[in-house]
C-alpha cells in the first residue's frame, strides 16, 4: 500500500523568505511603472510641441536646449516634418500626422504594458496577504503548542 | 523572452515602418550623439546587417 505523505507545513523563516520575494517584485514592478509613466510623460510632450509647432509655422524662430541650460536660436524650416525615431538606431521624417499617430500608437502600448504590470502588482499583493494570514496562523499555533 | 529575441522583434518592426514609407523621406541613423541622413535604401540595409548579426550569433 502506497504511504500517504503528510503535506509539510512551512516554516515561519520559509514564509517570511517567500514574503520578502513578492515585496521585492511589487518594488521592481512599481520602479517599472514609474519608467513607464515618465516615458508616457515624454510622448505627450512630444505631441503638445508637435501641435504647437504646426500652429506657430513656418519660420519662427526657437531656442534648442544643447545642455547645461545653454540654448541656440534656430529657425523652423518645415514644420509639417517631424524626425521621429522608428526604433533600432533608425529615425525617418514623418508628416505631422504620421507621427502623432507613431506617438500615439507608443503611448497605447506603453499604456498595455502598464496595465500587464499592474495586474501583475494586484497578483503578487493578493499572495503576500495569503502569505501573511499563513505566518499569523503558524504563529498562533506555535504559541499555543509551547504553552 | 530573450533579451536577443526582444531585439530582433524590435529590429522586424522597425524594418517594417521603414518599409511602409515612402523613398523621398529623409531618414537618419543614430550614431550616438549625431544622427547620420542616409537613403532608405542605405538604413535597409542597415537594419538588416543588424538582424543577421543578431542571427548569426546563435
Amino acid at each position: 500500500m502506497a504511504k500517504k505523505e503528510a503535506k509539510k507545513q512551512p516554516t515561519t523563516e520559509e514564509l517570511s523568505r517567500e514574503l520578502r520575494g513578492y515585496i521585492a517584485q511589487i518594488e521592481a514592478l512599481r520602479a517599472e511603472i514609474a519608467v513607464i509613466d515618465e516615458n508616457i510623460a515624454t510622448y505627450r510632450t512630444a505631441i503638445k510641441t508637435i501641435n504647437n509647432l504646426r500652429d506657430l509655422g513656418k519660420g519662427k524662430n526657437i531656442l534648442i536646449p544643447i545642455g547645461a541650460g545653454a540654448q541656440i536660436e534656430a529657425k523652423i524650416e518645415n514644420p509639417d516634418r517631424i524626425v521621429v525615431s522608428i526604433g533600432s538606431g533608425i529615425s525617418a521624417e514623418l508628416t505631422t500626422e504620421e507621427a502623432l499617430t507613431q506617438i500615439a500608437k507608443e503611448i497605447a502600448s506603453l499604456q498595455a504594458l502598464r496595465r500587464t504590470l499592474e495586474e501583475a502588482i494586484v497578483e503578487a499583493y493578493t499572495k503576500t496577504e495569503e502569505l501573511l494570514q499563513k505566518t499569523r496562523e503558524i504563529g498562533q499555533e506555535e504559541g499555543k503548542s509551547s504553552k | 523572452m530573450e533579451k536577443k529575441e526582444l531585439i530582433q522583434k524590435q529590429i522586424e518592426k522597425s524594418l517594417e515602418i521603414l518599409k511602409k514609407l515612402p523613398d523621398d523621406r529623409k531618414f537618419f541613423i543614430n550614431t550616438g550623439v549625431l544622427l547620420v541622413e542616409v537613403s532608405k535604401k542605405e538604413a535597409e540595409e542597415y537594419l538588416k546587417k543588424e538582424l543577421e548579426g543578431l542571427r548569426g550569433n546563435t
